[in-house]
């Protein structure tokens, strides 16, 4: 229970703001935060401790705009964004924090205040971002160059939650060992 | 013998630069000490993604393609070391992100396929919402036009409805729009240099 009223519950709140907030929905948004917090429950029940719940999180989401708002498929990229910016605050409160509930309640106050605070320049963002996606010839910087930017962030968010996930589910050793582990220097994950 | 020189001759650099590249990432995977199998697979489904998919993004400049392709396998390579399924799944998405089926779409005045006779200004108002000139020339317009001028472009250039759909909000006829539009799509052209 208390995992959905601290951790589920706030996340989906989170995300519906972020996506209000950037795309300036103005419909169905009542509809849009109970599919995401359906998804993310459901997803929790399954996959919990998995990069594959961020993963089909970030999917869901996208399809749930998608269905509702016929959403392009750029908006992955806005979706995750609102990802690296939770898990960065995640990590900041986690490991500046020693105390897990202060930790906690930091984090999800961190959460709501960056994004109603920046909701005028995530917006700004969004609709910059759209304006390079496509090609333009008279753009400074191109748009595949932008669409390599954005894979390659992409791909090291996912390598961050897999690592963050090996993290908080193993047993033993440091978040060093950890880390060196996943590429292969270790034998074990405890590091030895 | 001949057509096979004239074909090397036109193909030779691609084949020399795409041999290379291939090698060099492969290369890259040994900096993870990445098993080979991995980056067989990565780059295997990267490619067939590709060629289904169709329409691939490239660069013109080869350093560019380089460097570039590089950094993105070398991502994929690091996501291959922690889990080589996502690893896979990420590159099928990576491959279709940087083609032009990623484009956006929008639905604009007239079918996809065909352009309107303003479609470079509808495009110019679409995707550069926040450039100076163009909100210097809202502006104006609001400014020094009638509201007609306003509603015309707020309703068929930013927010893309049809001629129909636009004169029916505004309880006119799509014919007389048709002076109004040409003299709002006369004011982008010129406030916005297109």
């Amino acid at each position: 229970m208390e995992s959905v009223l601290f951790g589920l519950l706030p996340e989906s709140i989170y995300f519906t703001l972020f996506l209000v907030f950037a795309k300036g929905i103005k419909t169905k948004r009542i509809l849009l935060f109970s599919l995401i917090f359906a998804a993310n429950i459901l997803f929790s029940a399954f996959l919990s401790y998995s990069v594959w719940y961020h993963v089909c999180l970030l999917a869901t989401i996208y399809l749930i705009i998608k269905i509702l708002y016929k959403a392009q498929i750029i908006d992955v990229f806005l979706i995750s964004l609102s990802f690296i910016i939770l898990t960065i605050l995640g990590v900041v409160c986690y490991f500046l924090i020693s105390n897990y509930t202060v930790a906690l309640i930091i984090n999800r106050a961190l959460m709501f205040a960056v994004v109603v605070g920046l909701k005028n320049k995530i917006k700004n963002i969004y609709l910059l971002y759209r304006s390079v996606w496509n090609r333009n010839d008279n753009a400074k910087v191109k748009s595949i160059t932008v669409r390599n930017i954005s894979v390659i962030l992409l791909n090291i968010l996912l390598v961050a939650i897999v690592i963050g996930m090996a993290f908080f589910t193993t047993k033993s050793g440091g978040v060093n060992n950890m880390i060196w582990s996943f590429f292969g220097f270790c034998d074990t994950k405890d590091g030895e | 013998m001949n057509m096979f020189k004239a074909w090397l001759d036109k193909w030779w650099r691609s084949i020399v630069f795409n041999v290379a590249e291939i090698a060099i990432i492969f290369l890259l995977g040994s900096l993870l000490d990445l098993e080979y199998s991995y980056r067989i697979y990565v780059m295997a489904t990267w490619t067939a993604a590709r060629l289904l998919i169709g329409k691939p993004k490239h660069y013109k400049a080869w350093q560019k393609c380089l460097i570039w392709t590089a950094l993105l396998f070398l991502s994929l390579f690091v996501i291959a070391k922690a889990e080589f399924l996502l690893s896979i799944v990420a590159s099928a998405f990576c491959a279709f992100i940087l083609s032009n089926r990623a484009d956006i779409n929008e639905v604009f005045m007239w079918k996809p396929k065909g352009e309107s006779k303003y479609q470079k200004e509808i495009e110019y108002v679409k995707y550069n919402p926040i450039s100076a000139d163009l909100i210097s020339f809202e502006d104006r317009l609001k400014r020094d036009n009638d509201n007609l001028s306003v509603m015309c472009y707020e309703y068929i250039f930013k927010q893309g409805k049809s001629w129909q759909e636009a004169a029916n909000d505004l309880d006119t006829e799509t014919y007389k729009l048709a002076p109004i539009v040409e003299k709002v799509a006369f004011g982008i052209r010129l406030s916005c240099k297109i």
